[in-house]
C-alpha cells in the first residue's frame, strides 16, 4: 500500500516538475532567442552605420570645387563623389562615385516582409548588399537648414549641404505570436529592432 | 525509482538552464560590447576632431608656422581619459594631421583627420575692424569715459590712463601698458599677434576712389549729404567749391550710371544726411566734417548674445564711408561745439592713410565740447587726438581739458561682405584655404 502511495506522489510531484520545467523552457529559449535576435540586429546597425557614416563624412574628398559633390539626392538613395583611396594607393586623385540605395521591396524572401537589402555601388562595379534593413531614409538640408524637397532636382543638388539619415534593422526571422494574440496594426510576430538615426551629417568637404 | 529520475531529471535539467543562462549572459555582454564600441569609437573620432580644430585654431593665428608638431597630449582624466592626441602639421604640402589612440579593451582604436590646404592672398576689407592704427604716439591715451564697441587691433601699442571701456576683443602687435588693470576688455585682449598689413602706396586705394567715380579737380570741395524720400537709397550729394556758394552739381545716389565714389583732389569738407552708399574720398589732403553726419535709416539698440551688450543695429542699407590721404578731423567751428554734455553723431567708416582720425586745433580749442559718437569703423595709420585732459591728483578723476571724449561704436552690418562702403580699402593677408578634409573610417570588430 505504501509502495502504491509513493508511486502516485512521485508521479504527481514528477508531473509538476515535469510541467514547470516545458514552461522554464519555453520562456528561457523564447528570452535566447530574443537576446540573440537584438545582438545580431545590432551588429547589422553598426556596422551598416559605421560605413554609411564614414563615407558620407568625407563627401567631396578630392573632388575639385567646380564638380557636383551630390549627384543624385532621392529618400532611399544617395549618388556622390568621394576619393576612397589614401595617398599612395593607386587611383588616389581620382574621385570615385558611390551610390547607396535600397533594393526593391521582395527582393529577399524573408519571414520579415518589410526587410530589404541596403546596396553599395562604387564607380559602377557590382554593387554589393552592405546590410539588411527595414528603413533607410535621407532628407536632404541646405546651408541654412532649409529642406529640399527629394527627389532634390539637379539645380538644386549643389544647395545640398547636410544630409539627414534614419535607418532601422529588424531581424529577418521573428519569433511567433500566436494569432488570437495578435492585434490589429500589430505584427505578426516579435521582430527585434535597432533604430539610429542622424542629423546633420555635415561633410567638411561640403563647406567649402 | 521514480523519485530517484525525479531526481536525475531536476539535476539534468539544472545544467541545460545553467548553460542556457551562461549562454544568455554571454550574449548580453556582447550586446553592451557592440553598443560600447561604438561609443568608443564615436569618442575616439570627437577627440581626433578636437585635435584639428586646435591645430586650425593655431593655424589660424600663426600660418607660416613651421612647427612639426602642433599639440600633443596625454589624457589623463575626463570623458577622454586615457586617450592620447596628436596634431601634426605638414608645412611643406600644407596637410594638418591630428591622430587620436583610444583604449578599448586589450586593443587600440586609432582616428585620423586629415585637412589639406592651399596658401592664398587674401584681400579683406579694414571694416572688419570697429578700430584699427598702424601706429600709436606715446601721448595718446583711452582714458575715463571713452569706449569701443567692437573689433580693436592696433600694429603698435595701446596706451591707457583710468578706466575706459573695450567691449570688442583688443588685440595688439605691441603692449598695453598704463592702467590695464583698470580698463575694462569685456572679450578679452591678446598683445604680441601678428601685424595687419597697411598698404603700401595711397594709389592703389585712389585708384578704386577715382576709377568711374566722380572726381572734382578743385581746390577744395564741399559736400553737402541730403537725405532722399522715404524709399531707400534715394539721397543726393551737394557739391559746392566752398560752404556758401551755388552747387556745381549734383550727385543722385541712386542713379545706377554711379559707382558710389565722389572724391576731391585736395580738402573735402562733409555734413549732412545719407541716403544710400556712398564713399566720399581726398585724393592728396585732408577730409573735415563740419556738422553731424548721420544715415537717414533709424539706428536701434538690440542686445547681442556674443557681444554681451547692446548693440547699435543700422536699419535699411545706408553706409558712409571717409577716406583721406592724411587726415579725417572734426573741423573746429561753433557746429561742432556741443557742450560737455553734447554729442557730435557721426555714421561712417572712416579711413586715413597717411595720418590719422582726430580734431581740428584739439588742444586749443575751448573747454570740453562734448563727445564724439561715431557709429561705424575707423582705420588710421597714425592715431590723433581729440583732446587733451588733466587728471585730479586726489581723486585720480580725469577732466577733459579741450576738445572731446570718444563713444566708438561698430556698425555690425559692416562685417558682412555685402555691406561695404563703395571701394572702402582692403589689406591683404596671406592664408589656408581648405581644398580636403578627410576623416578615417572605424569598422567595428566583427
Amino acid at each position: 500500500m505504501s509502495v502504491i502511495l509513493d508511486i502516485i506522489s512521485s508521479m504527481m510531484i514528477g508531473g509538476i516538475i515535469l510541467l514547470i520545467v516545458f514552461n522554464a523552457n519555453i520562456i528561457t529559449t523564447e528570452s535566447w532567442m530574443s537576446m540573440n535576435n537584438t545582438m545580431l540586429v545590432q551588429e547589422m546597425l553598426v556596422s551598416t552605420t559605421s560605413l554609411l557614416e564614414g563615407e558620407l563624412r568625407n563627401m567631396g574628398y578630392n573632388v575639385t570645387p567646380e564638380n557636383l559633390v551630390v549627384i543624385e539626392a532621392q529618400d532611399t538613395s544617395i549618388k556622390f563623389l568621394s576619393d576612397l583611396n589614401r595617398p599612395g594607393q593607386p587611383g588616389f586623385g581620382t574621385p570615385d562615385e558611390l551610390h547607396y540605395y535600397l533594393g526593391p521591396p521582395g527582393e529577399v524572401n524573408f519571414m520579415n516582409q518589410k526587410v530589404r537589402k541596403l546596396y553599395r555601388r562604387v564607380n559602377q562595379k557590382t554593387p554589393a548588399a552592405i546590410g539588411f534593413v527595414t528603413k533607410f531614409s535621407l532628407h536632404y538640408r541646405t546651408q541654412s537648414g532649409v529642406l529640399l524637397t527629394t527627389p532634390v532636382i539637379p539645380s538644386e543638388l549643389s544647395m545640398v549641404y547636410e544630409v539627414e539619415i534614419e535607418i532601422e534593422v529588424q531581424n529577418p526571422h521573428g519569433i511567433y505570436r500566436d494569432p488570437s494574440i495578435v492585434k490589429a496594426g500589430e505584427e505578426e510576430a516579435m521582430y527585434s529592432t535597432s533604430y539610429w538615426r542622424l542629423s546633420r551629417l555635415a561633410s567638411r568637404n561640403l563647406r567649402r | 525509482m521514480v523519485g530517484k529520475s525525479s531526481l536525475i531529471f531536476v539535476i539534468g535539467f539544472g545544467i541545460i538552464m545553467g548553460f542556457i543562462l551562461i549562454n544568455m549572459n554571454s550574449l548580453g555582454t556582447r550586446s553592451a560590447v557592440n553598443t560600447s564600441w561604438y561609443n568608443t569609437s564615436i569618442r575616439s573620432k570627437n577627440l581626433a576632431n578636437i585635435g584639428i580644430n586646435v591645430g586650425l585654431t593655431k593655424l589660424s593665428q600663426e600660418p607660416s608656422s613651421t612647427e612639426s608638431v602642433l599639440y600633443t597630449k596625454n589624457l589623463n582624466a575626463g570623458v577622454y581619459s586615457g586617450g592620447m592626441l596628436t596634431v601634426d602639421w605638414d608645412h611643406t604640402n600644407y596637410i594638418l594631421r591630428s591622430i587620436s589612440s583610444f583604449p578599448y579593451g586589450t586593443r587600440t582604436i586609432i582616428d585620423t583627420v586629415e585637412v589639406q590646404f592651399e596658401p592664398i592672398d587674401e584681400w579683406t576689407s579694414f571694416t572688419i575692424f570697429a578700430w584699427m592704427t598702424n601706429t600709436e604716439p606715446g601721448n595718446a591715451y583711452w582714458v575715463t569715459g571713452d569706449s569701443v564697441w567692437g573689433r580693436y587691433h592696433s600694429n603698435s601699442s595701446v596706451n591707457i590712463h583710468g578706466s575706459p571701456v573695450f567691449l570688442g576683443k583688443v588685440t595688439t602687435t605691441g603692449s598695453i601698458s598704463g592702467t590695464v588693470q583698470n580698463a575694462e576688455f569685456h572679450q578679452g585682449s591678446e598683445t604680441g599677434v601678428a601685424p595687419i598689413d597697411w598698404p603700401d602706396v595711397f594709389s592703389d586705394v585712389a585708384a578704386i576712389v577715382e576709377d568711374g567715380g566722380k572726381y572734382y579737380d578743385h581746390d577744395n570741395i564741399y559736400v553737402e549729404l541730403e537725405k532722399g524720400t522715404a524709399a531707400e537709397g534715394d539721397g543726393i550729394a551737394l557739391i559746392r567749391t566752398s560752404a556758401a556758394s551755388v552747387p556745381i552739381d549734383t550727385v543722385y545716389l541712386s542713379d545706377p550710371q554711379f559707382n558710389g565714389i565722389i572724391s576731391g583732389r585736395r580738402d573735402v569738407y562733409v555734413e549732412g544726411t545719407v541716403s544710400g552708399q556712398v564713399t566720399i574720398a581726398s585724393i592728396t589732403r585732408d577730409i573735415y566734417i563740419t556738422d553731424d553726419i548721420k544715415y537717414q535709416n533709424d539706428i536701434i539698440y538690440e542686445y547681442n548674445d556674443i557681444a554681451g551688450h547692446n548693440v547699435p543695429v543700422v536699419q535699411g542699407r545706408d553706409l558712409l564711408g571717409l577716406v583721406a590721404k592724411r587726415n579725417v578731423h572734426v573741423a573746429d567751428n561753433a557746429k561742432t561745439n556741443r557742450g560737455p554734455n553734447g554729442f557730435i553723431e557721426i555714421h561712417a567708416s572712416i579711413f586715413s592713410f597717411d595720418q590719422g582720425f582726430g580734431v581740428e586745433n584739439y588742444n586749443t580749442r575751448g573747454g570740453h565740447q562734448g563727445t564724439i559718437h561715431i557709429i561705424g569703423a575707423i582705420i588710421q595709420n597714425k592715431r590723433n587726438a581729440v583732446g587733451t585732459f588733466t587728471v585730479d591728483r586726489r581723486t585720480g578723476r580725469i577732466n577733459i581739458r579741450s576738445g572731446y571724449n570718444k563713444s566708438y561704436k561698430y556698425d555690425s552690418r559692416l562685417f558682412d561682405p555685402k555691406n561695404r562702403p563703395p571701394g572702402f580699402p582692403q589689406f591683404k593677408r596671406e592664408t589656408l584655404k581648405i581644398v580636403n578634409w578627410y576623416e578615417s573610417i572605424q569598422l567595428p570588430p566583427y
